[in-house]
């Protein structure tokens, strides 16, 4: 409790720091505790060396593992204190060397650099999609207004700003067979499409559908790449309130549950729920995770193991997300509960 | 009050006893079953030199203890009481010492390996301790009796099967050395 | 993440949360909510690089800390180090920070890297890695004369479990032992130490007289064991450091199965009077003996709570050996086994939540735990005979003695308190009652 509150402390200190200095940089710790560890052999280091099978002859033996130090100068607790808390040195320990200088650990940077800044984010033109025949559940009609659209990229495959359609996903743990049910709908969708509609639109959407097959026959990225991205982004904008479906949100669900090493063991973990808060990059990859209760990561390591293992779910998981509905999950908030994971 | 009859009748049955077969536990070894196995056979006396009456064994020594009078008893799995058999072995024991009053003797209780060390330690020395009573209680005196526990560290028999382990379960006499 | 640069990282995050939710006319989003029920249980991939060194000694000294660490890691079972040949940066670029992008490519999830300085005495600096992350964990120094380099790679290891797990590490500890050898009739044992890895063993006696159960102080500069010598067999106490024994006194009975307290003051003794089996507290200072348990039935094998508080123990009074519970002081005994079976050899874990026992039944002797109240029992093994069960100090790993089959060799093994990974500690010859120390001081 005391350590909480002290590294609470600690914190609000820092923050009131960080806030009045401005940008200070918050030396993580380079080498958080130089622990002097004063470990006397035993007076005779020769049989200490001794490999097991050795000693076979009965000698008489005074025992030997000498843990007795001659000297123990400092006693320094060798606790290295919870390094991320805090400040600089913590202030605990009487850290007799000092630590060792090194550049290394700028804090984390988990903010990745945004693929690509959403080409035109064009003001919704939103209304034909009227047409859009009856959303059947997958409700991704992709090709609405015929009207003033070229035809809509769509096929992932041409897409290279989006790596999360490719369907090829090196880890693969997030098996890569996964998304294709949920992207080729579109085009699988198309050929079902009720005849309801104008037939002049019907015709239009059924050149689409032939443009687009077309573009994901060529494989070259290059190609299909300018039209892509306009299209898409008129596209996007049109199907940016769509709202993703079941099968789209169960898909990610999965993806992650392949991607969670659940750190069985850990004491009290079936009582432990961790709540990410992600932000993503348009192209798939994760721009921020956050955990949420940090009071609770600072003071309860047991808790912070669990917290961590989603977390680095989240980061090393390659998501296959639908493109074209960035705006439905480019904030996640993921729970995770171990326990069900657990006795699954 | 031992005659030499009685002497001489001891000596008939010790030999009737013996020639049943040298092993005697396997007889009433039950195969397998650990809850509580069997006994060895009447009579309880593990194989030995067999030596007439007075033969070549030195009268108070341990071999004729062993020889001639039964040097140990047997008991059930996990328990010290002491069943007829023991307490007819024990009995002739309480007479052999009698006989030798300058004698005295370790009584030593072990346990077969189906049990934990320390909790056969203790095993062990509740055997030795019900042995050693019962020979003060027919007369012994108790300062001539020690006892001491092996727990499961000392088998007299190797094996690993209900016959081996009747035949660990006990209680075993020896006549201490005096010098 | 540290603290300060989190929240910082939040208040970014927070603001522009919201310049881009007003530039979108408007249009509120709530984030996509997800619950995640399942995962998957596998050891965690970790690069444990050789450490860098000035020199070609330091630099064989970081590779072979390295390698013991690893070696560590990889035994616990909750981790796989991956095999070194894959790594792409060397132990001189990693004097400064890695580049994470190598790492990932391999999937390594955490990076150990280090340095070497001086030879005798050693300087050791080790950081541990979040490489999906991308920064620092956790770094430490250590000092100690160079013949204890394994220490230090032990203690670096502890401190890599401790920062991935939550939980304090294992590795720098001792196992003390009986080591056997000879005719099961005859059997000679000697009191034995070792790392828990199997290195540094030593011998403590000679074989001459049988000797039993040792038991390590908490502070492992004593050591206690039963040994069988005239008068009648006893509790002897040695300092490990000299050898030398102390003194106990003289117990009357038959005295075995010793246990210190978790403070080290006490050392609880079974003593054996009369057929009939007691538990003792021997107060190490005063030399005064307090009787704890009374009555004909066997009490034996008793161990403390982790607080000192409760001591657990195997009694046959209700007609079979069992397991109870009761206070330090003697008052309130209770029964906490009630499967079918014999129980015994009860150890309450370090860790408090557990109490580990072995039990036969049908034939068969198993490992198992169960919560101090008896509820939850879960067997871990089932073998011809396993028994002894021994806690590591941080609760997590049981190591225990086997005689795999009948007339079989006796061994130490381990498994992990959910079951998994059981492995074989390596002894010089057969192995049996071993007793975990704590992390050494």
């Amino acid at each position: 409790m005391r350590r909480a509150l002290t590294i609470s402390l600690a914190l609000h200190l820092a923050l009131g720091a960080v806030l009045t200095l401005g940008l200070v940089r918050p030396r993580a710790l380079p080498v958080e505790e130089a622990v002097t560890v004063e470990l006397v052999a035993a007076p005779e280091a020769g049989p200490t060396a001794t490999a097991p099978g050795a000693p076979a002859e009965a000698a008489p033996l005074p025992p030997r593992e000498a843990a007795a130090p001659a000297p123990r100068p400092e006693p320094p607790p060798e606790d290295p204190p919870p390094q991320q808390a805090a400040t600089p040195p913590p202030a605990e320990q009487p850290p007799p060397p000092k630590p060792a200088p090194p550049k290394p650990a700028p804090e984390p940077q988990l903010v990745a650099p945004p693929v690509r800044p959403e080409p035109a984010k064009p003001p919704p033109p939103r209304p034909q999609p009227a047409k859009v025949e009856p959303a059947e559940e997958e409700a991704r009609p992709a090709e609405k207004p015929a009207a003033d659209r070229p035809p809509p990229p769509r096929p992932r495959p041409a897409e290279p700003p989006r790596p999360v359609e490719t369907a090829a996903r090196p880890p693969a743990k997030p098996e890569p067979a996964k998304p294709e049910p949920a992207k080729p709908q579109p085009a699988q969708r198309q050929p079902t499409k009720p005849a309801q509609e104008d037939s002049f639109a019907a015709l239009l959407r059924s050149v689409e559908r032939l443009e687009r097959r077309v573009q994901a026959d060529q494989a070259s990225p290059g190609r299909g790449r300018a039209e892509p991205q306009a299209a898409e982004a008129r596209g996007a904008a049109l199907r940016a309130d769509q709202a993703l479906t079941q099968g789209e949100i169960d898909a990610i669900r999965r993806q992650i549950e392949r991607c969670w090493n659940v750190p069985v063991g850990v004491r009290g973990i079936e009582t432990m729920q961790v709540r990410l808060r992600i932000a993503m990059n348009r192209d798939g990859s994760v721009a921020r995770v956050g955990i949420e209760d940090q009071a609770r990561m600072l003071a309860d390591p047991a808790f912070r193991t669990v917290a961590e293992s989603a977390q680095r779910a989240v980061l090393t998981c390659q998501l296959v997300l639908p493109a074209e509905k960035y705006d439905q999950w480019r904030e996640m908030v993921m729970t995770f509960h171990p326990k069900d994971a657990l006795s699954g | 009050m031992i005659t030499r009859t009685m002497l001489a009748a001891l000596g008939l049955l010790l030999l009737a006893g013996c020639s049943s077969s040298p092993d005697t536990a396997s007889g009433a070894a039950t195969g397998g079953a650990d809850a509580g196995a069997g006994v060895p056979g009447a009579g309880g006396v593990s194989s030995s030199a067999l030596g007439g009456p007075g033969g070549s064994v030195t009268p108070g020594s341990q071999q004729d203890l062993e020889v001639n009078v039964g040097d140990r008893v047997f008991f059930a799995f996990d328990s010290a009481v002491l069943d007829d058999a023991a307490r007819q072995t024990l009995e002739r024991q309480a007479t052999w010492l009698q006989q030798f009053p300058s004698v005295s003797a370790t009584i030593e209780g072990h346990a077969d390996e189906r049990g934990t060390r320390e909790y056969n330690l203790a095993l062990g020395d509740r055997r030795a301790t019900a042995a050693k009573n019962y020979l003060v209680a027919l007369g012994v005196a108790a300062d001539r009796l020690r006892t001491i526990s092996y727990g499961k560290e000392r088998p007299a028999d190797p094996g690993h099967d209900e016959t081996a382990w009747a035949l660990n379960r006990r209680a075993v006499t020896v006549v201490n050395v005096t010098n | 993440m540290s603290g300060p640069t989190h929240t910082r990282r939040r208040l970014l995050a927070a603001t522009a949360g919201l310049a881009g939710a007003t530039l979108l006319a408007g249009r509120a989003r709530a984030a996509l909510q997800l619950d995640i029920t399942r995962g998957f249980v596998e050891p965690m991939p970790i690069a444990v690089s050789p450490m860098a060194g000035d020199g070609p000694a330091a630099r064989e000294r970081g590779e072979a800390i390295a390698t013991l660490v690893a070696a560590d890691l990889d035994g616990s079972g909750l981790f796989r180090t991956i095999d070194r040949r894959a790594y792409i940066q060397g132990p001189e670029e990693l004097r400064g920070i890695p580049r994470f992008a190598d790492w990932r490519q391999i999937n390594a999830q955490a990076l150990v890297t280090g340095v070497v300085r001086g030879s005798d005495p050693l300087s050791v600096e080790f950081r541990l890695w979040d490489v999906f992350g991308g920064g620092q964990m956790t770094g430490l120094r250590l000092d100690a004369p160079a013949a204890s380099w394994r220490r230090i790679a032990h203690k670096i290891a502890d401190a890599v479990y401790e920062r991935l797990t939550g939980e304090r590490g294992y590795f720098d500890t001792r196992i003390a032992y009986i080591s056997e050898t000879g005719s099961a009739t005859r059997r000679i044992k000697r009191v034995a130490v070792m790392d828990q890895d199997g290195a540094g063993h030593a011998f403590l006696t000679d074989g001459s007289q049988l000797v039993l159960t040792p038991r390590l102080s908490p502070d492992v500069e004593r050591i206690a064991y039963m040994v069988f010598r005239p008068p009648s067999p006893r509790v002897v106490l040695r300092e490990l450091a000299s050898g030398r024994e102390i003194v106990l006194g003289e117990f009357p009975g038959m005295s075995f199965a010793p246990r210190f307290s978790p403070d080290g003051r006490t050392l609880l003794v079974s003593l054996a009077r009369d057929g009939n089996t007691d538990l003792f507290a021997f107060d190490l200072a005063s030399r005064r003996l307090r009787k704890l348990t009374d009555g004909a039935a066997i009490d034996t094998s008793p161990s403390f709570a982790p607080d000192g508080g409760r001591i657990a123990f195997n009694s046959d009074r209700g007609g079979s050996p069992q397991l109870y519970v009761m206070a330090a002081d003697g008052s309130g005994v209770r029964r906490i086994s009630f499967g079918s079976g014999r129980y015994g050899e009860p150890e309450w874990s370090p860790r408090g939540d557990l109490i580990a026992f072995s039990k036969i039944e049908r034939g068969f002797f198993h490992i198992g735990v169960m919560k101090p109240d008896g509820s939850d029992e879960r067997l871990l093994t089932r073998a011809y005979q396993d028994e002894s069960p021994t806690w590591a100090p941080n609760g997590r790993v049981v190591l225990f003695s086997r005689q795999d089959r009948a007339g079989g060799r006796t061994r130490l093994f381990s498994i992990d308190v959910t079951g998994y990974n059981q492995r074989e500690i390596p002894t010089p010859l057969d192995a049996s009652d071993p007793n975990w120390s704590a992390l050494l001081p």
